[in-house]
């Protein structure tokens, strides 16, 4: 055995702890390595199945007769051809190839060989792309494939320069340690080459162990992230039904692929080995003897923990700067990490929920946050054309106008719906003292769920129980003028539609009268058939007073147009019984909405099913498919972000823990020395708090700063260029602010604190193994 | 008056046929203000002996008394204290925190009890240990001979009640050597601190009050020494 690997050998069995913490970073590397592997040819094997699903074959020949169809598999690039049938008659042969250098002489050969005439319009192919990409036959296609791999190939090398410090890290950790035995080895007549050797060794050593682990760790890791990545439904809103992601999406191994990822895990673990040899070469021999082991050259005096902490914050501050290069990475690989967690998700959501609400009508009250809008719900009306919403909505305006509440009961019964709203309005015009007509007047009854919904995103001036105690209207929106006069009520005037017998309605029908304005005008409903006879109506006012009590102005209430100038009244729904009198009868362009969000989100295809089932009843609309879609794209979105977030998060704590734990146990002989001097276990486990406290601390403060920077950039971004006024309507501003800067930073800081257990196990545990030794071995450490 | 007992030591290593006895059943007494020097060959229990006089390791069996103080009938947090306070141990790799500056090892001991040390004292020590112009240097910036001294007024600087020193001059030239020894020799003095020096050096040895020769874990020469 060469004396290379002999003493590679022996260093492993001797170092043991090192060498575990090598193989587990060897392991790490090459399973994510192996993982990213997996998933590009998976999602090869998915794209190629779409293909295929396509159309399963490379051509699609029509119009071929069977003989020419026979002579084609003469053609020794075609690897087989099938027949597709339709009525028991031949539709087209599906050709699978082999080795294609080009599609077009290809076809030109399909041609000649079945004997096309030129004259022939019955012969016609298509040419699936996609599948001969996937399958490389032609030159095109393998460009066109290398070049995909080129690009995924991109992302692996940014992947192994991350991957780098976490191999790089132990190698190093672990040659540090025998840095003089290095310098004794050279003294007596190793060469540089031989040294450099040790080390490669040992990374080929420990490799035999980590790289196939690695291998099988990255095929489970990939299956995971599959798993993963179906769960979001991001698979069910590309391909639809079960049954096609079942046949397409399938997780695919590729034993290359695997194997391709596990050699450049091992190429890289090779490098690290070869790199860290050279730089143990660079010091020469005698520097490297003569160097003590965690010799100081330069301190910093003051430091913030040794302010805070005493003498045990100084020391603990001066050791976490021994080794600068590498508490610089690990710090910013910590800072990145918190960053990525709280700014990404915090803006993923700001994302999500702006998408969500984008789905939801912006009505006069608000963003009305629900799965569905039941237009206009009332008693049954038989025989009607459920696509003729104008239609309906007259026939509406004959019913009981307390019908709605069969509608509630209907939905409320099915037990698909929940939170139920019920807004009713009626409209009509403020009469002066002088008996003209003032400022437009809107009266909303509103059920608790309603009234809740205002208040949603501020503070409401009272609760519904209250509300409906209460008495009065509540002002939601009125000039200043209406305001500043405090009226106790309100008497405003509307229309309302009397029926009239079918004579005396002929007589008057006027079928070119404007229907806003003529408000003498006759209103005829009905088709005339015998089915569906004439029903006619003739307007007349009414006229109502209503209490009027405090004003409440809705931040969200949607009047920026044409209700800046209105009264907006509200009132419970628990008054609008006792109202209608008032109103007298049916009111002319009145109407009520009833909205409900979904109880069960598995139940939606029922829902929409018993909406339809019921459409002589009422005229659902749904935001929710739409929304659910733009839901599952940013859920898929938000997955890849803590994929990539993990990943930073796994590579920064390996990090911090190799840093954190091997600087305990180089220290092991100073730590023993100090014991001696009289330092309590209490006193030391103290300081390496500390110690674990400052990479945390540092990576928090500066993950914060960022964090506030961002958000505040963000923010201007949104105010300033999308449109502040867009997240204002939707009820997702404070006081201007669209996002949140409370919540990354409390993220960052939940986030920290977990760090801060794992560093602190980091360094408790050395620490604890260290003082079941003797002091006297501890400190004999570096005799 | 004894200020150090040491009745029937005994320590060993290793179990069954590996196991060695690195102390022998050691008694002696020493009085407050002797130095004495340990001698023996290598491997005799010279230094087991120091790190158990010290408080850093725990006797197989036997006492230690300083001052009339039980030391091993302490938890291990007040045997820290002890060390802190009644012990000074000098190295003969100094071993010194490479982070702390000459000035903040010497004072490291009394920070580590919670006091601020005496500026008034420190002036006098450094300025015995020639080490005013050192005071804010690392120890990766002195040579042999003051990173020793800095040892040295280490042990010194909480006046403990026993200094012990493992080959104090082992790593250090002989005018370094010579220094050193002068150096302990005037603290034992000026202090009456009582000092426990191993050494291999014959010179250091005869300038102490008492030579105790150990020998395969057993004290087979107890010679007193009349140094002028």
């Amino acid at each position: 055995m060469k004396f290379e690997t002999l003493l590679a050998r022996r260093y492993i069995t001797a170092q043991k702890r090192h060498s575990v913490l090598t193989t587990c970073s060897i392991v790490i590397a090459v399973a994510l390595m192996t993982m990213l592997f997996c998933l590009y040819s998976t999602l090869m094997t998915v794209k190629r199945n779409e293909a295929y699903d396509d159309l399963p074959g490379h051509f699609a020949l029509y119009g071929l007769s069977d003989e020419q169809a026979e002579k084609l598999k003469t053609i020794p690039e075609i690897g087989e051809i099938r027949t597709e049938e339709e009525y028991g008659k031949t539709v087209r042969y599906i050709v699978l190839g082999k080795e294609i250098d080009s599609e077009k002489f290809f076809i030109d050969r399909i041609k000649e060989t079945a004997g096309i005439e030129k004259d022939n319009h019955d012969f016609h192919y298509n040419i699936n792309y996609d599948l001969l990409s996937f399958d490389r036959l032609t030159d095109d296609a393998k460009l066109e494939m290398a070049m995909t791999f080129a690009m995924f190939f991109v992302v692996v090398i940014v992947f192994m320069m991350l991957l780098r410090l976490v191999i790089d890290t132990s190698f190093e950790v672990s040659s540090k340690e025998r840095e003089r035995q290095f310098g004794v080895l050279q003294s007596v007549g190793a060469t540089p080459k031989q040294i450099v050797r040790i080390m490669t060794s040992e990374g080929i050593m420990l490799s035999v162990i980590g790289v196939p682990l690695g291998g099988a760790l990255g095929v489970l890791l990939g299956y995971v992230t599959y798993r993963a990545v179906l769960t979001t439904g991001i698979a069910k809103v590309m391909y639809g039904s079960q049954e096609k992601i079942d046949r397409l999406v399938t997780y695919s191994v590729s034993p290359w692929m695997v194997a391709l990822g596990m050699l450049l895990g091992f190429v890289w673990v090779m490098f690290s080995a070869y790199g860290t040899g050279m730089r143990v070469i660079k010091k020469s021999p005698v520097e490297s003897i003569s160097a003590r082991p965690n010799a100081v050259k330069k301190i910093r005096r003051f430091s913030i923990s040794g302010l805070l902490f005493g003498w045990t914050g100084k020391l603990a501050s001066r050791n976490a700067r021994r080794q600068k290069k590498r508490f610089i990475i690990t710090v910013l690989s910590l800072t990145l990490s918190l960053l990525m967690f709280a700014v990404f998700g915090v803006i993923m959501d700001l994302a999500e929920d702006y998408y969500r609400r984008a789905w939801f009508i912006v009505d006069d009250l608000g963003i009305q946050e629900s799965d569905f809008v039941i237009m206009y719900s009332a008693a049954e009306l038989p025989d009607q054309d459920d696509t003729d919403e104008e239609r309906v909505q007259f026939q509406l305006l004959m019913s009981d106008p307390l019908a709605y509440r069969e509608g509630i009961k209907i939905l409320s019964d099915s037990g698909y719906f929940t939170d139920i709203e019920y807004v009713d309005n009626r409209h009509g015009k403020m009469l002066k003292q002088d008996g003209t007509e003032g400022t437009r007047i809107q009266v909303y009854y509103l059920n608790r769920v309603g009234y809740d919904r205002i208040w949603k995103y501020q503070e409401a001036p009272m609760s519904y129980d209250e509300f409906v105690k209460y008495g009065k209207a509540i002002t939601l929106n009125a000039p200043q003028s209406f305001l500043d006069q405090k009226p106790d009520a309100v008497t405003f005037q509307g229309k309302n539609m009397v029926p009239i017998s079918a004579e005396e309605g002929e007589k008057f029908y006027d079928p070119d009268a404007d229907q806003d304005t003529d408000e003498e005008r006759i209103v005829r409903i009905g088709d005339g058939t015998e089915h569906d006879p004439y029903v006619y109506y003739k307007m007349e006012h009414f006229t109502a007073t209503l209490p009027v009590g405090m004003d409440a102005q809705s931040k969200y209430a949607n009047n920026d147009s044409s209700g800046s100038g209105e009264i907006w009244l509200l009132l419970p729904e628990e008054r609008y019984e006792q109202d209608l009198a008032m109103y007298g009868g049916q009111q002319y362009n009145f109407g009520f909405t009833i909205s409900c969000k979904l109880k069960n989100e598995s139940d939606y295809q029922k829902a929409t099913d018993f909406i339809d089932a019921n459409r002589h009843l009422m005229i659902g609309e749904s935001a929710y498919d739409a929304m659910r879609t733009a839901r599952t794209v940013l859920a898929a979105v938000k997955m890849a972000a803590l994929f990539i977030n993990l990943m930073v998060a796994l590579i920064a704590a390996v990090n911090m823990v190799n840093i954190i734990s091997t600087g305990i146990i180089n220290r092991k002989s100073e730590l023993a020395s100090m014991q001696c001097c009289g330092m309590t276990r209490g006193q030391m486990y103290r300081m390496s708090v500390i110690e674990c406290l400052q990479f945390v601390l540092r990576a928090a403060v500066c993950a914060s700063i960022l964090a506030v920077l961002i958000i505040w950039g963000t923010d201007s971004f949104m105010n300033f260029v999308v449109g502040g006024e867009i997240f204002a309507q939707r009820g997702m501003t404070d006081g201007g602010v669209i996002v949140s800067y409370s919540v990354p930073v409390v993220r960052i800081w939940l986030s920290a604190a977990v760090a801060f257990v794992i560093a602190i196990c980091a360094s408790l545990l050395p620490l604890r193994r260290m003082q079941q030794e003797p002091l006297v071995e501890q400190i004999r450490a570096v005799e | 008056m004894e200020f150090l007992t040491v009745e029937n030591l005994c320590k060993q290593y290793g179990k069954g046929e590996t196991q060695v006895n690195a102390l022998d059943h050691v008694s002696f007494t020493i009085p407050k203000g002797q130095m004495t020097a340990v001698i023996g060959p290598s491997g005799s229990g010279k230094s087991t002996l120091l790190h158990i006089l010290g408080g850093v390791d725990r006797p197989t069996s036997g006492k230690v008394y300083l001052d009339g103080q039980d030391v091993y009938a302490q938890n291990s947090k007040n045997l820290a204290v002890f060390r802190r306070r009644q012990v000074g141990l000098i190295y003969q790799f100094y071993n010194l925190i490479p982070v702390l500056s000459a000035e903040e090892n010497i004072t490291l001991p009394s920070i580590m009890d919670g006091r601020k040390p005496d500026p008034k004292q420190l002036e006098e020590l450094l300025e015995r240990l020639s080490l005013k112009e050192r005071r804010n240097h690392l120890p990766s910036q002195l040579s042999g001979g003051q990173q020793q001294r800095v040892s040295i007024g280490r042990a010194l600087f909480n006046s403990p009640g026993v200094i012990l020193a493992d080959e104090p001059t082992g790593n250090l030239d002989s005018k370094n050597s010579a220094e050193i020894v002068a150096l302990l020799r005037q603290s034992n003095r000026d202090f009456k601190q009582t000092m426990i020096i191993i050494t291999h050096d014959e010179n250091v040895a005869l300038q102490c009050d008492r030579i105790l020769t150990i020998s395969d874990g057993k004290i087979t020469n107890d010679t007193m020494n009349n140094v002028s």
